[in-house]
């Protein structure tokens, strides 16, 4: 929080601005603030200038008719850089007439008061902009805090969103006798994906977070053709390709944007760029860009792992696979994103691999 | 250099009074009433002679506003008739009086200033 409020005056005269600064001094002891001031004073408007500049004052108290820049012009280039609000501006000159008043005030002057100062209005005047100034501070103070607040709030909401997210992923593979680090890596590939692809932070939030739900319908296939060892019967292939339409139906009717991104890395993920996938046949940029991207870091982390159909295929064997479908199964621009990655997605792989996707050399 | 000297000490005499009552008004501690009074004082003393300067160079424009400039410190000094002579200068330049008109009022201004008329 600001201690200090800081008070410059400016008046071409080297005596106007001492005595200003002496009365200003004698205001600042009258106003029992909780604040420490700093008086600065100069007689140079270009100064003037430097000084808000570098150290900007909470009070400005000018004179008009200076040499250098007359006040009206140092009004308006203060107020290209601060408002009334952050910087209160005080015109004390001898300029008498309307027109110069309304001109300062015009300009972006806060007051104006004339020549000879007045022994009870001018502190009372200070004083007044002291109290705006201190006000002005504390809310500023206040509203940083409460920012803050909120967004840790925000964060927390977050972490705890993304935490239940995972463990409602991870329940549904419990069903699809595959435990470990599937839906992590998944997610950080997605998120290597969307990041090099040049998706914005929320799309790479989102993606991060939805797509371990990509295979959440699977909690409604039967367990016997879930965990079937051997190859699925057609029929079962019918009943298993459902798991789309499980999911989306799961997650549908939301009004949490994030659930309705994920209702879509659902549905689609099985689509394919050729237009061959399931549950709707979809082609190219007609699949939502979630599933695709989806869609190889799911293939790329099965491939990798053991099923109970299958063994783990080697890293490389796999990124050839991935390789091979480019502009078949997959979205050719993202899958070369993660082709020219290898070495990331060889880290992702790597530190987080499990039991269950331990390379097995054929 | 003695003509500095007497205007200084003119000027002072017509100055020093009013000025610290004003200040002693504005509930300044005498000490810093006595700094400002010297610090008013050469600030009047310099615009006395730049306005000597601009009359011999027939400056208009740089006459009212060194006029402009007096009357404020005179006016922060608590001089208000002796401010109310400057303000007049700038009233006679905008109805449009001429030049010789202005020198002579200013001269004349100058010299109840200094108490010399």
């Amino acid at each position: 929080m600001e201690k200090t409020i800081k008070i410059l005056i400016v008046d071409d005269e080297i005596f106007n601005v001492n005595l200003m600064g002496k009365l200003v001094q004698k205001a600042i002891k009258r106003s029992f603030s909780i604040f420490d001031f700093k008086v600065y004073k100069t007689t140079s408007p270009i100064n003037t200038l430097k000084i808000i500049k570098e150290n900007p004052p909470h009070l400005l108290i000018t004179d008009i008719m200076m040499p250098e820049m007359d006040g009206y012009k140092l009004i308006k280039k203060v107020r290209e850089l601060y408002n009334m609000e952050e910087l209160k501006i005080i015109v004390v000159t001898s300029l008498e007439d309307r027109d110069s008043r309304v001109k300062a005030l015009l300009a972006g002057a806060n007051d104006y008061t004339v020549k000879p100062v007045d022994s009870v209005e001018f502190p009372i005047r200070i004083m007044n902009n002291i109290k705006l100034i201190e006000s002005y501070l504390l809310l500023k103070d206040k509203t940083l805090l409460l920012e803050n607040a909120v967004s840790e709030a925000t964060k927390e909401i977050k972490d705890r969103e993304k935490e239940i997210i995972f463990r409602l992923a991870a329940a549904t593979e419990y069903k699809d006798a595959f435990t470990g680090n599937h839906i992590h890596r998944v997610a950080e590939y997605c998120k290597l994906i969307a990041k090099e692809y040049g998706c914005n932070r929320k799309f790479i939030d989102d993606i991060y977070v939805a797509s371990p739900l990509h295979d959440i319908g699977k909690i409604a296939i039967p367990e016997n053709i879930l965990a079937k060892p051997g190859k699925l019967t057609p029929e079962e292939f019918e009943i298993m390709k459902k798991h789309t339409i499980y999911g989306a139906n799961l997650l549908k009717d939301t009004k949490v944007s994030l659930l309705k991104f994920a209702q879509k890395v659902a549905l689609y993920h099985h689509e394919k760029w050729n237009g061959n996938g399931y549950p709707k046949g979809l082609k190219e940029k007609q699949i939502p860009l979630e599933a695709r991207i989806t869609a190889i870091a799911d293939v790329f982390d099965a491939l990798t792992s053991i099923r109970p159909y299958k063994k783990a295929f080697p890293f490389e064997k796999a990124m050839e696979i991935i390789k091979e479908e480019v502009g078949k199964s997959f979205d050719p621009s993202l899958a070369e994103i993660f082709i020219n990655n290898e070495s990331i997605v060889y880290e992702i792989h790597h530190s987080m691999k499990t039991e269950e996707n331990i390379d097995e050399h054929h | 250099m003695s003509t500095i000297k007497n205007t200084r000490e003119k000027l002072m005499e017509t100055i020093k009074t009013k000025a610290l009552e004003h200040f002693k008004k504005l509930g300044l501690e005498d000490e810093d009433a006595k700094e400002l009074l010297e610090e008013g004082a050469d600030s009047i003393q310099s615009k006395i002679f730049l306005i000597s300067k601009t009359l011999k160079e027939e400056n208009i424009e740089a006459l009212i506003k060194l006029t402009h400039a007096i009357k404020g410190i005179l006016l922060n000094l608590g001089l208000e008739e002796e401010a109310t002579e400057f303000r007049k200068i700038k009233q006679l330049y905008e109805e449009g009086k001429s030049f010789k008109f202005i020198k002579e009022q200013t001269q004349k201004s100058l010299r109840k200033l200094i108490g010399k008329d």
